[in-house]
C-alpha cells in the first residue's frame, strides 16, 4: 500500500489539510506540537475501519468543537493492483464515496464502498504488516509481532532460498495473497478449540461425547446387571425348585424313620414303667426287712443295756463298800495326826517357857555383873572425885601463880636495879647501933642492937629518929631525888606485887608457887581418875544406870521370891553380894546361861518344826478324808439312780417281751428278708428287660431322627421360602421388562460409542492438524530468522557499524545485539539502542516485503534518544530504505531528520 | 392337512445400531411380521400357527412388547401355538408364567408348556419339545420323540434348537440328532418335524421333512434367506409340501468396496442409491483403497447424503483399509504455501503410511481440505 494525498477537514483541530506524498523516498510532516500530526494517522485509521455511521467514541471524539460540519478525511492510495480514492464524512451529513481507478474502474458509495474498500484491504494489506511498521510516538518500544505477517513471512520464505516448498509457497503466496496462512492456522486452532482446552484438555463436544460415553456405558453396566440379576435368580430358582423336591422326599424318610423309632421309645417307656413300680417294691421289702431286723436288733440292745446297768450297779456297790472303808482308816489316821499335833504343841509350849526361863536368868546375871561392874566404877569415880576435891582445896590455899611470881620477879628487879642506880648515887646512911637503940628510921622503927649495923641508902628524906633523942633527916642531892623517887616507885610496885601474892617476899612467893604446882598435879592426876572411873558416862548416868539395874535385880530377885524356882531354870545365886569378888565367875556364869538358853532355844525350833509337818500331815489326811466322803456320797448317789433306772429298763424290756416274744421277733425278721430278696429279684428283671430294650441307644436314635427331621423340616421351610422370595423377585422383575431397558441402554451406548468414535475421530484430526501445522510453522519460522536477521544486520551496521550483529528468535524479534564484541540483551539495551533497533527493524520488514505487498513505514517523532551522530547515519538507512518503501516521518524537530537526504519535507500549519 | 411353520419371531428385539429414527419402526416390523403372518395363514387356509421357540427375544421382555404381541396373535384368528425355545424358556422368571402374558393371551394363543403331546384335534398332534431353561443339557427334541410309532395320529414335532449336521460344537448336548428325526420321519411316527433357531429358512437334511422357517424379519448382516414363513401341507403316509412365504420387508446389506478413483465413490454412490426399501434398509460398509484427497472429501460426502435416507448406514470398522493421499495437483487446490505445505506433505506422508496416525494424518487432511476449502 502507498498513499498518494490525504486530505482531513474539520477533523480534530485540522479544518483542512492536505498533503501529497511523493512517488519516492522519505517524507517528513513536520509542525509544532498540536498541530495534528498524530491526527493524520488516526484520520487514516479511521477511514479505513469506521463507517460513515459509526458513533464510537474514537469517531466523536474527532468532531471539531463549535463548528457545525462533519469531520471529513479523503486518500487516494495504491494497494495491490487496485488505486482508489476513498472519501467519508461523519457527524454531519454521513457519506462514503469510493472511486476505483484501476484495474477497472468503478464507483461506489454508501455501505458498498465501504465494504468493498474493506474487501480491497484484506485481500491487498498484509494487517498485521501495517500495524508492525508503525513506530508511534509515545508507545511503548515493544518489538512488533512481525510473525502476524504474511507478506513478510512469504518475503522471508522467498529470502530464506525456498525451503519447504519454494515456488510453491511463493505462488501459494501470491494466489492467496498475505494472511491466507495466518487465517487457516486460525481455523484450525479454531477447530481445534472445539475439541480442546488451550492446555489440552478435551472440551466441548469432545468432552461431551466421552460423558456421554461414560454415562451410556455405566447405565448399560447397570442395566447389564439388573438383567443378569434376572438370570442369576431364573438359575436359582431352578436350583432351589430341584433342592425343595429333594428336600420333600427327605423329610417323608425322616418322618417315617422318626414314627418307627417313636414306636419302639413307647415300648422303652412302658418297660420303664415296670421297672419303676417294681423298683418301688422292692424298695418298700426291703425297708420292711430293714425294720424288722431293727426291731429284733433293739431288743439285743435293751437286753444288753440291762445287763450292761446291772453290771454297773454291782460294780457301784463294790466302790460304794470299798469307799466307805478307806473313809474310816483316813478318819482314824486324821486323828491320830490330830494327836501328835497336840504333843507337838505342849512340847513347844514347854520349851518357850525353859527358853523364856534361861533367856532371863542370863539376863539377870548379865544384870548382876553390870551392877558389880557399875558399883566398882562408881567407887572409882567417888575416890577420884574426892581426891580432886582436896587437890582444888589445895589450890585454893596457894593462890600464887605463876604470874605472881614472874611480876614479883620483875619488880625486885626493878627495885634492886633502882636501889642499885640508887646506892650509886644515894648517900648510904650506916647507922651502927652502939647499944640497943630503938631508931625510928624513915618512919621504921628499927631496933638496932649493940654491934648492929643498918644501913640506909637515903633516896629521898630518911629521916632517922631516935625517939626521944633526935631525929636525923638526912636528904640527898637533887638525883638523889629522882633515884630515890626511882626506888621509892619501884619498892611500891615490889610491894603491890608482893601484896597481890600475899606473900611477903619473892621466896615465899617461889615456894607457893611450887607448893601450888603440885597441887595442880595432883588435881589433873585425880581429874585422870575420875574419867577412867567414869569411862564415856558422867557420874550421874552411871549411878543412875546402876540404879536400874539395880532396882530390876531387885524386882527379879522380888519376882523369883515371889514364885517358885521352875525346875529346868538354874539357879544361879542372884544376889550380888553372892558374886562380890567373883566378877570372873559372874561373867563365866552370864556366858554359861546364854549357852543354856540357846540351847532351849534351839530345842524350840526343832520342836515348832516338827509341830509344822505334823500339822500339814494331819491337814492333807483331812482333805483326803473330806475328798473321799464327798466322792463317796457321789457314788452312792449314783448307785441309787443306777439301781432306780436298771430296775425301770428291767421292768421295760420284761413288758415288751411279754408284747412280743423274742423268737416272733426272729421269725417275723427272717420273712421281711425273704420277701425283700425275691422283690429284688423281680427288680433286677424288669431291669434287664429295659437294658434289653437299650434305652439310651434308643434315645439317641430318638433324638437323631427328631433332629434329622426337624432339620429337614427346617431347610424344607427355609428353602420354599427363598424359593418363594425368588419367585416374587422373579415376577416383580418379570413387570419391569429388564430386556428392554437393557436394550435401551445398549442402543444409547452403541450411539454414544457412535457419537464418541465420530467426534474423537474429528477430534484427532484436528488436533494432528494443528500439531504438524503448528510444528512446520514453527520450523519456518525458525527458517526465517536468517533472512531477516540478515537484513537487520546489513542496516544496522549502517548505524551501529561493522562489528554490529543481532540474535532473532523464532517470532522474529530481537534477543540481544552485540557491538564491539560485546552482547547485550534486549531488555538490557539503552532507550536509544532500543528505538535505533526498532526503527531498523521496521525498515528492514518493508525492505524485505515484496513492493506490492508493502505498506507506508511511519515514524511518529521517534528518535528522541538518539545522539546527533547515531541520529544522521539512521537518516541515512532511512533515506536508504526510502528509496524503496514509503516512509512517512512525523516531526515537531526537524532538525532531527535534516539528514536525511531525498526527503520531501512538508510544514504543516493549524 | 394344513398349517404355517413360522419360528425366531424375537419380539422385543433392538438393534443398537439403529438409531433413534430406525429403532422403534425396526421394532415395529417384529410384531407386524405376525400380521403378515396372520394374513399369510388366512390366505393359505393353514389350520394353525406353529411357532417354533424364541417367539420373545428374551423373557424379560416388557409388558408393552408382550401385549402388543399377544394382540397381533388374537388377529391371527387361527390357533397359535407357542413353543418356549432357548430366549424365552419356560424357567422361573418365563414370560409365558407373566401377568402381562396370562392375564392378555387371547384363547386361540397356546403355550406348548409340557413336552410331548398337544392334540390339536383328534388325529392330529403336536409333539412338543420346550425348553425349561436357557441350559438344557441333553436333546429335548429326540428324548421327546423317542419311541413314537405310526398310530394313525398325524404327528408334527415342534422342536428348537441347533440341528446335529448343521451345528460345528460337537460337544454341544443339545443339538437335535437328524439321524433320530429322520427315522422317525421313515417310521411313520412322525410327519413333520418343525424346528427353530436358525433364522435363515433351512431344509435340514434329505427328508424334506425336517424344517427351519427362519425369522420372520431379517435380524442380522449375516442371515442368509430370513424374512420367510412356511406353509406346510402334511397328511398320513405322503411327504410333507412345503412353501415359503415371504414376510420381512427390512433388509440388512453388509456391503464391501473397493475405493481408488473418483469412478470407485461414484460406483457405491450408485450402488446405495440402488437399494430397495432403503428407510429399511441397514448397511454396513467396509470400504477399502486408497482416496485422494478430493475423492475422500466426494466419499464423505456420498457417505453423508445416503446416511439420511438408509435406516443405518454404518463403516465397520474391521472392513475398513480407506488411506488417503494428497498428490502435488491436491495440494495445489488445497491452495497452501509455506510451512502449509510442508505440513500437509508430512499429513500426506503420514496418511499414506501404515502408522497408528494413518487414519488421523487422512482425517487431518480432510479437515484441512475442507477448512481451505470451505473458504473457496
Amino acid at each position: 500500500m502507498r498513499l498518494h494525498t490525504l486530505r482531513l477537514r474539520h477533523f480534530r483541530g485540522v479544518v483542512d489539510r492536505e498533503v501529497v506524498f511523493p512517488d519516492s523516498g522519505v517524507i517528513v510532516l513536520q509542525g509544532a506540537n498540536e498541530v495534528g500530526k498524530t491526527s493524520m494517522l488516526e484520520a487514516l485509521d479511521l477511514l479505513l475501519n469506521e463507517k460513515d455511521s459509526s458513533t464510537k467514541a474514537q469517531v466523536r471524539s474527532v468532531k471539531p468543537v463549535g463548528v457545525d460540519a462533519g469531520s471529513e478525511v479523503e486518500v487516494e492510495l495504491t494497494t495491490g493492483p487496485y488505486r482508489i480514492t476513498y472519501r467519508k464524512r461523519w457527524h454531519v451529513r454521513p457519506r462514503t464515496e469510493l472511486t476505483v481507478h484501476s484495474p477497472v474502474r468503478a464507483q461506489l458509495s454508501g455501505v458498498p464502498a465501504h465494504e468493498r474498500v474493506r474487501a480491497i484491504l484484506d485481500e491487498t494489506v498484509d494487517d498485521g504488516l501495517w500495524k508492525a511498521l508503525r513506530l508511534l510516538q509515545g508507545a511503548p518500544l515493544v518489538q512488533g509481532a512481525l510473525t502476524g505477517s504474511t507478506a513478510l513471512q512469504a518475503a522471508l520464505d522467498a529470502a530464506a532460498g525456498g525451503a519447504g516448498g519454494g515456488e510453491t509457497a511463493v505462488t501459494g503466496a501470491d494466489v492467496d495473497g498475505p494472511g491466507a496462512q495466518g487465517s487457516l492456522v486460525q481455523a484450525v486452532e479454531e477447530q481445534y478449540s472445539r475439541y480442546f482446552t488451550p492446555t489440552g484438555r478435551l472440551t466441548g463436544a469432545y468432552a461431551h461425547a466421552v460423558r456421554q460415553l461414560t454415562e451410556a456405558s455405566q447405565a448399560a453396566v447397570d442395566a447389564g446387571g439388573a438383567l443378569q440379576e434376572v438370570t442369576t435368580d431364573v438359575d436359582r430358582h431352578a436350583a432351589l425348585a430341584t433342592r425343595l423336591a429333594r428336600l420333600e422326599e427327605q423329610r417323608g424318610t425322616a418322618r417315617a424313620d422318626l414314627a418307627a423309632v417313636e414306636v419302639r421309645w413307647a415300648r422303652a417307656e412302658l418297660l420303664e414303667a415296670e421297672l419303676r413300680r417294681r423298683r418301688t417294691e422292692a424298695g418298700a421289702a426291703r425297708n420292711a426287712h430293714a425294720a424288722a431286723a431293727a426291731t429284733l436288733r433293739r431288743r439285743r440292745d435293751a437286753e444288753a443295756d440291762v445287763r450292761r446297768r446291772f453290771d454297773a450297779v454291782e460294780q457301784l456297790t463294790e466302790s460304794l463298800a470299798s469307799g466307805r472303808v478307806e473313809v474310816r482308816d483316813l478318819a482314824g489316821s486324821v486323828a491320830a495326826a490330830e494327836g501328835k499335833v497336840a504333843s507337838a504343841r505342849s512340847l513347844v509350849a514347854r520349851l518357850r517357857t525353859d527358853v523364856d526361863q534361861s533367856r532371863e536368868h542370863a539376863e539377870h546375871l548379865q544384870d548382876l555383873a553390870d551392877l558389880t561392874r557399875s558399883d566398882a566404877q562408881i567407887e572409882r569415880a567417888d575416890a577420884a572425885l574426892r581426891e580432886l576435891e582436896r587437890s582444888r582445896g589445895r589450890l585454893a590455899d596457894v593462890p600464887v601463880t605463876g604470874d605472881h611470881v614472874r611480876a614479883i620477879e620483875r619488880a625486885t628487879t626493878s627495885f634492886e636495879s633502882a636501889c642499885a642506880r640508887q646506892s650509886a648515887v644515894a648517900p648510904v646512911v650506916l647507922l651502927e647501933a652502939l647499944g640497943h637503940v630503938e631508931l625510928d628510921v624513915g618512919g621504921e622503927r628499927v631496933p638496932l642492937d649493940e654491934g648492929d649495923h643498918h644501913e640506909r641508902t637515903v633516896t629521898g628524906s630518911l629521916a632517922v629518929s631516935l625517939p626521944g633523942a633526935l631525929t636525923v633527916t638526912v636528904r640527898p642531892g637533887s638525883d638523889a631525888e629522882g633515884l630515890a623517887a626511882a626506888v621509892a616507885t619501884a619498892r611500891e610496885e615490889l610491894q603491890h606485887a608482893l601484896a597481890s601474892a600475899g606473900v611477903p617476899d619473892l621466896a615465899e612467893a617461889r615456894t607457893r608457887y611450887h607448893e601450888r604446882r603440885d597441887a595442880e598435879r595432883d588435881l589433873v592426876t585425880a581429874e585422870r581418875a575420875l574419867a577412867a572411873a567414869l569411862g564415856a558416862t558422867s557420874a550421874t548416868s552411871l549411878r543412875r544406870r546402876r540404879d536400874e539395874v539395880a532396882l530390876r535385880c531387885s524386882r527379879l530377885r522380888a519376882d523369883r521370891l515371889n514364885s517358885p524356882n521352875s525346875p529346868n531354870s538354874p539357879n544361879p545365886p542372884d544376889d550380888q553380894a553372892a558374886w562380890r569378888g567373883a566378877e570372873t565367875d559372874l561373867e563365866g556364869a552370864v556366858a554359861a546361861a546364854r549357852a543354856t538358853a540357846e540351847a532351849a532355844r534351839a530345842r524350840l525350833d526343832d520342836a515348832v518344826r516338827t509341830l509344822d509337818a505334823v500339822v500339814v500331815g494331819c491337814e492333807e489326811g483331812r482333805r483326803r478324808l473330806s475328798a473321799r466322803t464327798v466322792e463317796l456320797a457321789s457314788v452312792e448317789a449314783t448307785l441309787t439312780a443306777a439301781r432306780a433306772e436298771l430296775a425301770g429298763e428291767a421292768a421295760a424290756l420284761a413288758d415288751t417281751r411279754e408284747l412280743d416274744p423274742d423268737d416272733e421277733l426272729i421269725a417275723a425278721a427272717a420273712a421281711a428278708r425273704e420277701a425283700a430278696d425275691v422283690a429284688a429279684e423281680a427288680e433286677a428283671a424288669a431291669w434287664s428287660a429295659l437294658d434289653a430294650a437299650d434305652r439310651p441307644a434308643l434315645e439317641a436314635l430318638l433324638r437323631a431322627a427328631r433332629a434329622a427331621a426337624d432339620h429337614l423340616c427346617a431347610e424344607w421351610d427355609d428353602c420354599r421360602l427363598a424359593l418363594a422370595q425368588v419367585s416374587g423377585r422373579l415376577e416383580s422383575a418379570g413387570a419391569q421388562g429388564r430386556q428392554d431397558r437393557y436394550d435401551e441402554a445398549m442402543t444409547r451406548l452403541e450411539t454414544a460409542q457412535r457419537h464418541h468414535t465420530s467426534v474423537e475421530r474429528r477430534a484427532r484430526a484436528a488436533n494432528h492438524l494443528r500439531s504438524v501445522l503448528l510444528r512446520h510453522r514453527d520450523a519456518a519460522r525458525r527458517r526465517y530468522v536468517a533472512p531477516f536477521a540478515e537484513q537487520v544486520t546489513a542496516l544496522g551496521r549502517v548505524v551501529f557499524g561493522p562489528s554490529f550483529a543481532i540474535e532473532v528468535d523464532d517470532a522474529l524479534r530481537i534477543a540481544s545485539r552485540t557491538l564491539e564484541g560485546t552482547t547485550v540483551g534486549w531488555e538490557l539495551l539503552s532507550t536509544g539502542a532500543r528505538e535505533q533497533l526498532a526503527i531498523i527493524t521496521r525498515l528492514a520488514c518493508a525492505g524485505l516485503v515484496d513492493e506490492t505487498d508493502g505498506v507506508p513505514v511511519i515514524f511518529d517523532d521517534a528518535l528522541g534518544y538518539s545522539d546527533p551522530d547515531r541520529l544522521s547515519r539512521v537518516a541515512d538507512v532511512v533515506a536508504l530504505a526510502g528509496r524503496r518503501s514509503q516512509v512517512i516521518v512525523l516531526t515537531c524537530t526537524p532538525d532531527r531528520y535534516r539528514s536525511i537526504s531525498d526527503a520531501t519535507v512538508v510544514r504543516l500549519g493549524a | 392337512m394344513r398349517f404355517l411353520h413360522t419360528a425366531d419371531w424375537q419380539l422385543g428385539m433392538t438393534r443398537h445400531f439403529l438409531d433413534e429414527d430406525a429403532q422403534p419402526r425396526y421394532a415395529e416390523a417384529r410384531s407386524d411380521a405376525i400380521r403378515s403372518i396372520g394374513a399369510v395363514a388366512r390366505a393359505e387356509g393353514c389350520e394353525f400357527v406353529l411357532v417354533c421357540g424364541d417367539v420373545f427375544e428374551s423373557n424379560q421382555v416388557s409388558a408393552r412388547v408382550v401385549s402388543r404381541a399377544l394382540d397381533a396373535m388374537r388377529e391371527v384368528e387361527r390357533p397359535v401355538y407357542l413353543l418356549p425355545g432357548n430366549h424365552d424358556p419356560l424357567d422361573a422368571g418365563s414370560v409365558y408364567s407373566s401377568p402381562a402374558f396370562t392375564s392378555a393371551a387371547p384363547p386361540n394363543v397356546h403355550v406348548l408348556r409340557t413336552p410331548g403331546a398337544h392334540v390339536v384335534r383328534p388325529g392330529l398332534e403336536i409333539f412338543a419339545a420346550p425348553w425349561f431353561s436357557k441350559r438344557p443339557t441333553r436333546d429335548l427334541v429326540g428324548d421327546a420323540i423317542d419311541g413314537l410309532r405310526a398310530d394313525g395320529v398325524v404327528r408334527i414335532v415342534a422342536g428348537h434348537g441347533s440341528v446335529d449336521v448343521l451345528s460345528a460344537d460337537p460337544t454341544d448336548h443339545t443339538r437335535i440328532g437328524l439321524g433320530g428325526l429322520e427315522s422317525a420321519l421313515a417310521s411313520g411316527g412322525v410327519h413333520y418335524v418343525a424346528l427353530g433357531d436358525r433364522h435363515s429358512t433351512t431344509d435340514v437334511g434329505t427328508s424334506g421333512g425336517v424344517w427351519y422357517p427362519g425369522t420372520p424379519e431379517v435380524t442380522d448382516y449375516d442371515e442368509v434367506a430370513p424374512g420367510n414363513v412356511l406353509v406346510v401341507d402334511v397328511g398320513a403316509g405322503q411327504p410333507p409340501r412345503v412353501s415359503r412365504h415371504r414376510t420381512g420387508r427390512w433388509s440388512f446389506h453388509d456391503l464391501a468396496a473397493d475405493l481408488t478413483t473418483t469412478t470407485d465413490v461414484d460406483s457405491l454412490d450408485t450402488t446405495l442409491a440402488t437399494l430397495p426399501g432403503k428407510e429399511r434398509a441397514v448397511v454396513r460398509l467396509s470400504l477399502v483403497g486408497s482416496l485422494s484427497l478430493p475423492d475422500k472429501a466426494r466419499l464423505d460426502g456420498v457417505l453423508a447424503r445416503h446416511e439420511q435416507v438408509l435406516a443405518s448406514l454404518t463403516l465397520w470398522d474391521k472392513g475398513c483399509d480407506l488411506a488417503v493421499y494428497v498428490d502435488d495437483d491436491a495440494l495445489g487446490e488445497l491452495g497452501v504455501s509455506g510451512f502449509a505445505a510442508t505440513a500437509v506433505t508430512e499429513l500426506a506422508g503420514q496418511a499414506r503410511g501404515g502408522s497408528e496416525d494413518a487414519q488421523a494424518a487422512g482425517d487431518a487432511l480432510s479437515l484441512l481440505y475442507r477448512l481451505s476449502g470451505g473458504r473457496r
